[in-house]
């Protein structure tokens, strides 16, 4: 038996996921200021930054991508097999299993 | 129990499971023996108990039982239990030894006291694990499977050359911490191709993706861990460590963004991980060493978890790539569910394994002030959520549906296994000091603090922001990734050019001469049943039709031509002999 979500119910889940999220928020940027519930790590020069996770996490992912990305068309991704010289397919042959 | 080396019980299921012709059998073997081990390793086993023989005049211990050997002691015999589990639908006599074997020696690694002990469990580790990948089934496996074996091989060997030195120059036979001396970084080069250090790390991701799929869930349990292991009791604080370890730990997260093989994949992760705990064993300070087993313990069960979801996903459709893989998670619900327990362990979660055994190894470089360190390992977290917990299973079960992809049914017993991967990489989350108990020193980390916690959730939930972003640029690509493999491969086409074929082509010259030779000595070896007078006979005979066809004619067996074989092979080895000992 599948659960069925009905549109007033998925609205109703929204605003309180919204709202909770949003208290988070505020109390996070609350206690930066303050200090009142957390000891704050510092672990390095600017870690202790409003948001500075946020951004590293958000940088960290964009910089890898677009760093690999440019490397490996450039120099490391090949579309003939360098050792064997055949042509690499979209579609692989069907695995089997040992 | 008493004290005995639980290697015994392993070797011992091994050969079991190869004699053994009911299928069955084999298969509960395979599960209970290393239950046994975990059995053994509570109730008989405390720290310093050791088990020792004397052979030529030196004393070998198979057994020496100590923290840091108990805690990768435990979790291998777990990993093996899972595994025999996991490839309970495998009918391959010899892959189920050899997986058995490969668990057995690995553990015979970590509890080995003496230096020639280790070599030789080293090298059969080496052996069952090839066979692993030889009967990989694909295409790629024999090839793929010879290369892995060869630069073993190579590592074994070096390994072999750094203990003889150490002998050789008065160093003795326990197996303790090295020094800087030649011996030291030649054991230390054997041990860095285990670990897969960068550069030397090119065979995991080859030969990984091309074992079986029950095959890769015991690879990428044992050899990476147990250098990790070897390197923590031989070269705990050796600063080029840090460097190789932070350097890993960010090379498997960039190649991993160009791999198309979601096996291949998960390989580059396990390059990225075993950096951390090469990192921790370069620290070498209390906290990084129980950084290093406690991520080792971690990694065991959350990377077999991801190759099992993954193998899972082979198995029933028989594809392996990102580009033929896509929009099937509604045919196997229960098993994307559980690969992302092990993809929330990897990238740290709060709540997961990863969360509170990586952070002691960033915690140990925190403490000594190693700032460089936790700014990367921390920005290979963010690669390891972007690929394994966000990549991989975004175009192999997410996205469109496809109808096009046959999906097959998953065997209850790869579900059952991961159920149990994914119920400790929760527990250990959940309660740390069950892990942290085992460590070799005293632990006073406490992973959950509300600081510790918010940035973890703001840097992965803002990585998966990046991910959602830039997913359209994301997807596998139908290429091939050239690694540092390639300079041994184009190098080995070179050798074959130019050393083995001229070689094999003289052997081959001195073979049909040899046999020749015997054949016309065989002749002559049956004449006196003729008379002399046969033998001239016999030999216009055989100069005119050949030499078997003289034998022929003799109407016998040629029993003086195997005589003959036999005695000029001995007369041509004592004559090298007699040459090479003069």
């Amino acid at each position: 038996m599948r659960m069925r979500i009905g549109p007033r119910l998925a609205t109703a889940l929204v605003i309180v996921i919204g709202v909770a999220l949003s208290a988070l928020a505020d109390l996070y940027f609350f206690d930066y200021k303050e200090n009142l519930f957390f000891d704050r790590e510092y672990l390095f020069a600017g870690s202790g930054l409003l948001l500075f996770w946020v951004g590293f996490g958000f940088v960290g992912c964009v910089g890898i991508v677009v760093i690999s990305k440019w490397v490996g068309h450039a120099f490391l991704m090949k579309h003939d097999d360098p050792y064997t010289g055949e042509h690499v397919e979209a579609e692989p042959e069907e695995a089997s299993d040992g | 129990m008493a004290s005995f080396p639980p290697v015994v019980i392993m070797i011992g299921a091994a050969v079991l499971v190869a004699l053994m012709p009911f299928s069955i059998v084999r298969k509960l073997i395979a599960v209970i023996a290393p239950l046994l081990v975990v059995v053994q390793l509570i109730w008989g086993f405390e720290a310093g108990d050791s088990w020792s023989l004397t052979w030529l005049t030196m004393k070998l211990e198979p057994l020496r039982a100590d923290a840091l050997s108990i805690v990768f002691g435990y979790v291998f015999a777990i990993a093996a239990a899972i595994g025999g589990i996991y490839a309970w639908h495998l009918n391959d006599r010899f892959q189920q030894a050899a997986a058995v074997g490969y668990a057995g020696t690995s553990i015979g690694v970590v509890f080995a006291g003496d230096l020639l002990t280790l070599v030789v469990f080293w090298e059969l580790m080496a052996l069952t694990s090839a066979y692993l990948v030889w009967a990989g089934g694909f295409p790629g496996s024999r090839g793929a499977g010879t290369r892995y074996l060869f630069v073993h091989m190579v590592g074994g060997s070096t390994l072999l050359a750094g203990v003889l030195w150490h002998l050789g120059t008065g160093g003795s036979l326990e197996f303790s911490a090295f020094d800087g001396t030649i011996a030291g970084w030649l054991v230390l080069g054997g041990f860095a191709i285990n670990a897969a250090v960068v550069p030397l790390h090119a065979w995991l991701s080859d030969a990984y993706p091309e074992a079986g799929v029950a095959g890769s869930v015991f690879l990428s349990a044992f050899t990476t861990k147990t250098a990790v292991y070897v390197l923590a009791r031989g070269f705990a604080g050796w600063e080029v460590l840090i460097f190789l370890g932070v350097i890993m730990a960010l090379y498997g997260v960039i190649f991993a963004v160009l791999e198309n093989d979601i096996r291949r994949l998960l390989a580059y992760h396990i390059i990225s991980q075993v950096g951390y705990m090469v990192a921790g064993v370069g620290i070498g300070t209390e906290i990084a060493i129980n950084g290093a087993a406690a991520h080792a313990f971690a990694h065991v069960l959350y990377k077999g978890l991801l190759f099992m979801g993954a193998g899972a996903a082979i198995y029933v459709t028989g594809r392996r790539t990102l580009t033929a893989l896509g929009g099937i998670a509604h045919r196997m619900p229960t098993v994307v569910v559980l690969y992302m327990v092990g993809a929330f362990a990897i990238s740290a979660f709060p709540l997961f394994s990863g969360f509170v055994s990586k952070s002691l190894v960033i915690y140990g470089a925190e403490k000594e002030h190693i700032y460089w360190a936790v700014a990367l390992l921390y920005l290979a977290s963010v690669g390891t959520f972007l690929h394994t917990g966000l990549k991989l299973p975004y175009f192999t079960w997410f996205g469109p549906r496809r109808d096009d992809i046959q999906v097959g049914r998953v065997p209850r017993s790869m579900i059952v296994a991961m159920f149990f991967a994914a119920f400790l990489c929760i527990g250990i989350g959940v309660y740390p000091a069950a892990l942290y108990d085992l460590l070799p020193y005293p632990n006073t980390y406490e992973p959950y603090t509300a600081d510790h916690v918010v940035r973890t959730l703001q840097m992965l939930g803002f990585t998966a922001v990046g991910f959602w972003l830039l997913r359209g640029i994301l997807g596998g690509e139908a290429t091939i990734t050239i690694d540092t493999d390639w300079f041994y491969r184009k190098a080995g086409r070179l050798v074959s050019m130019f050393v083995q074929t001229p070689l094999e082509a003289t052997f081959t010259c001195f073979d049909v001469l040899a046999g020749g030779i015997a054949r016309r000595l065989g002749v002559l070896a049956n004449a006196p049943a003729t008379g002399w007078s046969g033998v001239l006979r016999l030999t216009t005979y055989a100069r005119r039709n050949g030499p078997d066809a003289a034998l022929a004619y003799l109407g016998r067996p040629p029993v003086g031509f195997a005589l003959a074989a036999v005695l000029l092979t001995f007369a041509v080895v004592v004559l090298v002999a007699q040459a090479l000992g003069g």
